[in-house]
């Protein structure tokens, strides 16, 4: 069964989700991010989501059956509780029904809270919540557990555990003598994936935990003995001061092991009738004390095929670094286990921003200490070489930033150093060319529907370089290695490189309007045999605060639109399909109106790449641009292609050097407009 | 359904005639389109004309790039002369310090947050007496507010904003928007996302989030202005059918109000 469990990072979905991956069962893990930080995962597909309205399609499409765990546990919230128990269920409840028509069953973990009479936020949502299921149409089973204890450091009972380990007495909050039905929670877990097998669409409401209610008295000193063999001196303590204290804390933000809810919950707590759920389950829990002894583990139970995200160490901590920061925060593979610069300016920006990892000045320090699965260079191109060859000589794959050298000398370099650690991964960051909207262009033009290509133009406009000072590192050539080509266009020349192959010949003029050294403008005729391109760039343009990309492409008998958000077709006038960044699922995608997939892809192409060789599973070739890494090879063909630019630079690209397009066709058009650029960019 | 157009890459001289042209086109009949704007073109108006745009017209704040680009490139002068005023950007300069001064050792340790509130502060001072449009906080800051959980930031913003005005956020990752916001409990009054033609991604969110009263003031605004020009057009002439919006935001060229600066 593919089965989503949410809330799947939490004390009783991650049980679920391993239990239910040992029965064999396809679990699709849908948990909050975890900030980067690389503690294991649950098992199965995890996919990383946000109740109540963040739910990725991938969670809820093609499901046979849901364990709903997800909800606010925590404090007085309404908002939150509110947000996530009710909105969130009434939201997951459509999805499913919308991408999940072959659903067999809906399983809702409640709570013996969940009552009319309910006070606290957490009963009360939980209760709105049961009635969503109910009215859901959907077969569904309403699970309401009494407290949920097991080993491990996550859920209430692990609060509870650490109470009566630290304080030398046992407070008795209102003499403890609330009823509680305890269920450990893998014998939850094994009943909730029981109420998969249930026949029909038949639902059904199950009350789970001990048959026989003890005190909460009676249950803190089975904690007290399990872990420190010896029961405590218990302290009644009044509740009505309690709750107020706890308030006063909830309300200053002061975090305690108990909550207002937790408060509320026990002096409205009431018992259950249980046998019936456990007869109809034929579920026998695991005895009391044997269960208990084992609670209070801080370890879980080990997982069968434990999902330990990739150790990711990010080396250089630029403008860059931040968008490959964040993207490894938010994906479910990677974690971003260190962070290297020699500025503690950065540091100071990093932390202060959120980032929750160790920062080093010293690259070989973060390798040697940290051991990461993978690292990405995102320093000054100058110094990629040594650091990709710190990594890979570690045998840490690693991700360099484009562009890869800054010589043609340089990128032979990279060649040898592929030669030299042909097993480590070591992939370049062109990651414009594995936009996901590529794959559409790569599809259209390799089916031949619409005729040979007859040509394509394309520009790459900024306002980056616009006055002489301050002198950029991009304008010194002994840093930058040239100017706009390499550093900006390098991406598009990328793209097309993976449409068309390598250019059998360029030329290109090139001018400088406020470097001294590098060229800030260039217009550049691509060779390919049976057609040609020409690519207007420059980074000094005014009116462009955001980079643009474009690429027109003419076919025989259609035309397509490229940039770095869509791809449009068109026939005639006509406008056949669009597709943009936002049609394809790459997980997180940052900016999706920019350079967002690209990085999205690009990750995941390096997650898959490391991931296949550390655990041995196969990575299947892929034709689509966005599947496919950018080699070094790759890089090496592209970047050669550039020096050879820089290496004979023409005086004048004159436009007898493509073959002149009829005026009936796009891309004249094209060509007015860039004319009338490069009018604007004159030297 | 309103219509924004998003005249945020004008340039400081060019916007007074541009909002001209839109009162004017306006006036002889053709459907209403109000500005999107910076703060620091907002400040170029005088009040009377700043209430004149009317409540459906916004500002994005900060204007993040731009002022970054504008510092990382040794411009701080040109950046401090956009609003076109010294007395204003000195009462704005006033209020982003009042944001620093009680948090020194985070200002020393150049904060981003504070930064961010900083800059933001500088913005809402900008802008004129008798703006009474929308005030958006920019779609940079508000998805990293809402992947970083930065609760504080927003509601800050949403308050300091918000006085007087809808205040809201622009964002290219709605449902994690909206399911920040609604964690959160804060009600903003607009919110401008990027929507591809398909509804993919944002549509589910949308009708969702719809329902739900934290946002039953708010105006759902679905950013084009990603899509080409001819889409665009495409989109306005023949109205937003699907996921349903209350207005759309639009590049300068879909203005029905046509200046010389444009044609050319």
């Amino acid at each position: 069964m593919r089965i989503l469990v949410t809330g799947a990072s939490g004390f009783i979905g991650r049980r679920i989700c391993a239990l239910g991956a040992e029965q064999g069962h396809a679990i699709v893990a849908l948990m909050r991010p975890r900030g980067g930080s690389p503690a294991m995962l649950p098992p199965g597909e995890v996919v990383f989501g946000q109740l109540p309205f963040d739910v990725p399609r991938q969670a809820v499409e093609n499901l046979d059956a849901v364990i709903h765990c997800a909800a606010a546990t925590t404090g007085q919230d309404w908002a939150e509780s509110t947000a996530v128990t009710v909105t969130g269920t009434r939201f997951l409840l459509d999805a499913v029904r919308r991408w999940s028509p072959g659903l067999r069953r809906f399983v809702f973990i409640s709570s013996q809270s969940a009552h009319e009479g309910a006070v606290s936020a957490y009963g009360r949502t939980k209760l709105e919540a049961e009635a969503l299921v109910r009215a859901s149409g959907l077969p569904f089973v309403i699970i309401r557990p009494g407290l949920v204890f097991g080993p491990g450091r996550l859920g209430l009972f692990y609060r509870m555990r650490e109470s009566v380990r630290r304080l030398p007495i046992l407070p008795l909050l209102g003499g403890g003598r609330a009823p509680v039905q305890p269920i450990e929670v893998d014998d939850l877990a094994e009943a909730s994936l029981r109420c998969l097998d249930f026949p029909g669409p038949e639902s059904a409401e199950l009350n789970l935990g001990e048959p026989e209610p003890m005190t909460l008295r009676e249950f803190l000193q089975a904690i007290a003995v399990a872990s420190m063999g010896r029961r405590k001196i218990p302290i009644v303590i009044p509740l009505a001061p309690v709750k107020r204290l706890v308030s006063l804390a909830e309300t200053l933000r002061v975090p305690l092991p108990v909550s207002s809810d937790n408060l509320r919950g026990l002096e409205m707590v009431r018992p259950m009738d249980t046998r019936p759920a456990l007869e109809r389950l034929n579920l026998r829990l695991k005895p009391f004390p044997d269960a208990m002894k084992a609670a209070v583990s801080d370890d879980p139970p080990a997982v069968v095929r434990p999902n330990r995200p990739l150790r990711v160490l990010l080396i250089g901590a630029g403008k860059i670094g931040i968008v490959h920061a964040l993207n490894l925060t938010r994906r479910e593979n990677m974690a971003l286990c260190g962070i290297v610069d020699t500025a503690r300016g950065a540091i100071g920006l990093y932390r202060s921003m959120g980032f929750r990892a160790p920062f080093f000045a010293d690259t070989a320090a973060a390798l040697d200490e940290l051991r990461p699965d993978a690292a990405i260079v995102a320093t000054p191109a100058t110094t990629h070489f040594g650091l990709a060859r710190q990594c890979l000589e570690r045998g840490v794959p690693a991700l360099v930033e484009k562009p890869m050298a800054i010589t043609s000398d340089g990128t032979q370099s990279f060649l040898a150093l592929a030669g030299d650690f042909p097993d480590v991964p070591c992939h370049i960051g062109y990651m414009a060319a594995q936009y996901p909207h590529l794959d559409e262009v790569a599809r259209l033009l390799a089916s031949g529907e619409f005729g040979p290509v007859r040509g394509f133009r394309a520009v790459c406009l900024q306002s980056h370089i616009m006055s002489p000072e301050p002198v950029r590192w991009e304008m010194v050539r002994a840093q930058s290695g040239g100017g706009v080509i390499i550093n900006f266009a390098g991406h598009v020349v990328a793209i097309l490189h993976r449409l068309f192959g390598a250019p059998t010949a360029g030329r290109a003029r090139m001018w400088p309007i406020y470097s001294k050294e590098v060229e800030d403008a260039a217009e550049v005729v691509m060779d390919y045999g049976a057609f040609r391109g020409r690519l207007v760039a420059s980074w000094s343009m005014p009116g462009y605060a955001r980079p643009v990309y474009e690429i027109t492409i003419e076919m025989d008998r259609a035309r397509l639109d490229v940039d770095n958000y869509c791809v449009v077709l068109r026939r005639g006038a006509r406008i056949e399909r669009v597709w943009t960044q936002q049609d394809f699922a790459v997980g997180f995608n940052a900016a999706p109106d920019y350079t967002g997939g690209g990085f999205s892809c690009e990750h995941r192409n390096f997650a898959r790449a490391v991931l296949a060789r550390r655990d041995g599973t196969p990575v299947s070739p892929s034709e689509a641009p966005s599947r496919r890494p950018v080699t070094i090879a790759e890089a090496a063909a592209v970047e050669q292609f550039i020096f050879r630019l820089y290496a004979e630079p023409e005086p004048e690209v004159s436009s007898a050097l493509w073959p002149a397009p009829g005026k009936d066709t796009a891309l004249a058009d094209v060509d007015a407009r860039m004319d009338g650029m490069l009018r604007r960019l004159a030297p | 359904m309103t219509v924004l157009i998003d005249l945020r890459t004008i340039e400081p001289e060019g916007v007074i005639a541009w909002l001209g042209a839109l009162r004017n086109a306006a006036a002889q009949g053709a459907e209403a389109q109000s500005p999107l704007l910076t703060a620091w073109q907002a400040a170029r108006l005088t009040p009377a004309e700043a209430r004149q745009l009317g409540a459906q017209a916004a500002v994005t704040v900060p204007d993040f790039l731009h002022y970054a680009r504008l510092l990382n490139t040794g411009q701080a002068a040109t950046l401090l002369g956009l609003s076109g005023s010294v007395t204003r950007v000195a009462w704005a300069a006033l209020r982003a310090a009042l944001v620093v001064a009680p948090r020194p050792h985070l200002a020393v340790g150049k904060d981003f947050w504070l930064v961010a509130r900083a800059l933001a502060a500088y913005d809402l001072a900008l802008l004129p007496r008798g703006f009474c449009g929308a005030v958006m906080l920019h779609p940079y800051l508000s998805d990293f507010a809402f992947a970083f959980e930065r609760r504080d930031f927003v509601a800050w913003f949403l308050r300091a904003a918000g006085k007087g005005r809808a205040a809201g956020v622009h964002t290219q990752q709605l449902p994690l928007a909206l399911s920040c916001l609604a964690r959160w409990g804060l009600r903003p009054g607009c919110c401008a996302f990027l929507c591809p033609p398909s509804g993919e991604g944002v549509a589910p969110a949308l009708e969702a989030g719809r329902r739900e009263e934290v946002f039953q003031a708010c105006r759902f605004i679905g950013d084009l202005t990603s899509l080409p020009a001819d889409l665009q057009s495409a989109a306005l002439s023949a109205g937003w059918a699907e996921p349903p919006l209350d207005g759309v935001l639009c590049g300068p060229r879909h203005a029905r109000a046509r200046t010389t600066r444009l044609s050319s």
